[in-house]
């Protein structure tokens, strides 16, 4: 059981991260006032638990860090983001739109929780986005600079995690349950008894 | 003669199926031979692929019973890595059956070598061997997505072959094809039979069977209705009953021979065997 | 083709290099990052002959960073120094800009090393020289293999809107109808993506891939002559700076 387990997630997880990139590149596309990049890491979450999504998460920041390193201390955020929505999924609340309510929640506090202090302590309060903008529009306003990131984290994070966590949701709706158990998770999305008698 | 494969009273229930797609199937397998695996669809034919190949239980789930000897030892015995070396299998993607982590064919082929540990210089030579024995050595620096179903399939089982398993399981290969990747397929299939390779080949084109296999078994609701020479089977109109159609040649000389009281010696499978077959009994 | 200087070390040795290296920033000031690690890094891209790909990225990487750090310290400035610049609206104080060079410090050499690392280390012969430490082969397979996939579906969720817009999804127009067509644009991408997982994990299967045996590898790197003593010098030199620091 175990074995098999990780076949599969070696095949996962590279497909979370890459769900990540091609996620925050549509929004782009679509140019949607959101980043919606850790799609990937809640369906791997979802999908195979805390630790996988913790990889996921991880790996998508390292990946990130080779154009990119200013993403790598970063990869806290998305591996804590993987840990909760993981133990979210085991409780179900990836099957009704109560328990979406809950995960949204709780995968943006974690977010606040872990990115506000590497912006501020890290990056001196930026973000290497436009979202900065607000930030110092805020902070010549008065705002001290935690207040500051923190409101602009506010204003961007939660749309994002909101929309990421429903797409999620339709996403595993829309899989094969012969897919679905294949994984660790899967059983918790099926319906169907899975142990049906077998007299024959 | 040397049994590799042997199929003890084998039944499987998928996870949520009411019923067992296929009980009690026995047959065995003697080293060199090419068996065609034939009949209708659904009846259960990838499915003992995957069973022969450890896929199921290991990735798919269901409820298995009966046994699988595999050179005399049973199945479960094995661990997935020997097993991998032990019984090779191609099947009817053509365009997910690489690694996905590799740049040119050759190191497509190399990497059930290095898998394997094989140490590098030896790895070298075996890739090129089989490269140059099936015929394929133009694609050597190809990128591995960069190629035509046909020409995915051929490196998808000289990624197979490279690492001389003792059966191969071919799954459809070209049911994803268009005829002129099936035809290169099957011309690699027709080395196979030359190297004496034991092969167990399920395919729908019946005549592309006729002309490889020695032995044709043919599965029917839930269990194996026919098993013998590729002759006697298919020149039966029987296997017709269970959903197989008889070659273009067999059912020629069938008809002709049931509505024109033709007399052949017997009912020819495929098209060498017909000219003489034609040529005697219609006194050309 | 010659590997340039940078290029032909041996990866982990070079990685172990930059990674003392931004251990040394953050305990040093701003001095040790923009006046050595910098000016060395882009002068060794140089000698790589990697100038031009590499300044672009340190300054791409770097520009939208150091400039609201440096805005942020002067918005916020209660130093108190004395001011050097003075607009009317805003005064720029000398503590201010140290607070700035300093706040910038590791992040410059973040960027400056880890840069030069990927320019000049094939991410492949990197894998190869992780596994020959002994790190599992399923790492370098997760790391390859997300490399190729991104470009691949990045490529395919491309047609897949075009698709999508020719079936008549408006992928223009109010923010709501942008939103409503994110899902159609992503959502058969992922759900195609997680069911060949099972077919590619049977591939992965049949070409032994959880064999026990020790895995080796088609492509060669080598160490090159003076690996050790790279590695024994840089460590040396590491310790001493970093005592130095708290000792000197």
């Amino acid at each position: 059981m175990k074995k098999n387990l990780s076949i599969i997630a070696i095949l996962l997880v590279p497909i979370g991260v890459a769900i990540n990139f091609v996620g925050g590149q549509i929004a782009g596309l679509l140019k949607l006032p959101v980043f919606i990049d850790v799609i990937g890491t809640i369906l791997v979450s979802a999908l195979a638990g805390p630790w996988l999504g913790a990889i996921t998460g991880l790996i998508t920041n390292l990946i990130l860090g080779i154009t990119a390193p200013t993403f790598m201390p970063y990869a806290i955020v998305s591996i804590a983001i993987g840990i909760v929505a993981g133990f979210c999924a085991k409780r179900k609340t990836f099957t009704s739109f109560k328990g979406l309510a809950i995960a949204s929640v709780a995968i943006w506090a974690i977010t606040q929780i872990t990115a506000i202090p590497i912006t501020v302590y890290v990056f001196g309060g930026v973000t290497g986005s436009g979202t900065s903008v607000i930030t110092a529009f805020l902070a010549a306003a008065g705002q001290s600079l935690w207040q500051a990131v923190f409101t602009t984290s506010l204003i961007t994070e939660t749309i994002d995690k909101v929309i990421s966590v429903i797409v999620v949701y339709y996403i595993i709706k829309a899989v094969p349950t012969r897919t679905l158990l294949q994984f660790p998770l899967g059983n918790i999305y099926v319906k169907e008894d899975t142990n049906k008698s077998s007299d024959w | 003669m040397n049994t590799i494969l042997e199929v003890k009273n084998l039944g499987f229930k998928y996870q949520l199926a009411d019923k067992p797609i296929f009980k009690n199937l026995n047959f065995k397998v003697n080293k060199g031979e090419f068996i065609g695996l034939v009949g209708k669809n659904g009846v259960g034919k990838t499915t003992l692929c995957n069973i022969l190949r450890g896929i199921i239980p290991e990735f798919i789930k269901g409820e298995i019973r009966g046994d699988v000897i595999i050179d005399g030892k049973n199945l479960n015995e094995y661990s997935r890595g020997v097993l991998a070396e032990k019984i090779g299998f191609v099947f009817q993607n053509p365009f997910i059956q690489i690694s996905g982590i590799k740049k040119t064919v050759f190191d497509e082929i190399a990497f059930g070598l290095e898998n394997l540990g094989i140490e590098r210089d030896e790895m070298i030579e075996r890739t090129n061997k089989i490269l140059k024995q099936l015929k394929i050595e133009y694609l050597k620096d190809k990128h591995p997505t960069q190629l035509s179903g046909g020409q995915s399939q051929r490196v998808a089982l000289a990624s197979v072959l490279v690492m001389e398993p003792e059966i191969i399981l071919v799954d459809e290969p070209t049911s994803q094809l268009d005829p002129i990747g099936t035809e290169e397929v099957f011309e690699t299939l027709g080395i196979l039979k030359e190297q004496n390779c034991t092969v167990i080949l399920v395919e729908h084109k019946i005549d592309l069977i006729c002309e490889y296999a020695d032995r044709v078994i043919v599965m029917n609701d839930g269990g194996i209705v026919m098993d013998g020479k590729t002759d006697d089977i298919m020149s039966n109109p029987i296997v017709e009953n269970y959903g197989v159609p008889m070659s273009k040649v067999s059912k020629l000389a069938y008809l002709l021979s049931k509505q024109n009281d033709v007399v052949f010696d017997k009912i020819p499978t495929n098209v060498d065997e017909a000219i003489n077959q034609f040529r005697k009994g219609l006194n050309l | 083709m010659k590997k340039g200087l940078v290029s032909s070390i041996y990866p982990t040795h070079k990685l172990l290099i930059a990674v003392l290296t931004i251990i040394l920033s953050i305990v040093y000031d701003w001095k040790f990052s923009y006046l050595v690690v910098l000016p060395v890094c882009i002068l060794l891209s140089l000698i790589d002959g990697k100038f031009i790909s590499y300044i672009k990225k340190v300054i791409i990487g770097l520009f939208l960073f150091v400039v609201f750090i440096f805005m942020f310290k002067i918005i916020l400035d209660k130093t108190g120094t004395n001011i050097l610049i003075d607009l009317g609206f805003i005064k720029i104080s000398e503590g201010a800009i140290f607070a700035g060079l300093n706040q910038t410090s590791a992040l410059v050499t973040l960027m400056a090393t880890m840069l030069l690392f990927f320019e000049t280390t094939d991410i492949e012969d990197f894998m190869i020289s992780l596994q020959r430490m002994n790190v599992s082969h399923v790492v370098t397979y997760i790391t390859l293999s997300t490399l190729q996939l991104i470009p691949d579906m990045a490529k395919k969720s491309k047609v897949i809107m075009q698709a999508q817009q020719a079936r008549g999804i408006e992928t223009e127009g109010s923010l709501l109808k942008r939103l409503s067509a994110f899902f159609p644009s992503i959502g058969p991408l992922i759900i195609s993506s997680i069911t060949d997982i099972e077919d590619r994990s049977i591939t992965l299967e049949v070409r032994a891939f959880s064999s026990n045996n020790k895995k080796t590898t088609l492509n060669n790197i080598s160490k090159g002559k003076y690996a050790n003593v790279l590695d024994v010098a840089s460590i040396l030199i590491f310790l001493v700076l970093f005592a130095w620091r708290f000792l000197g």
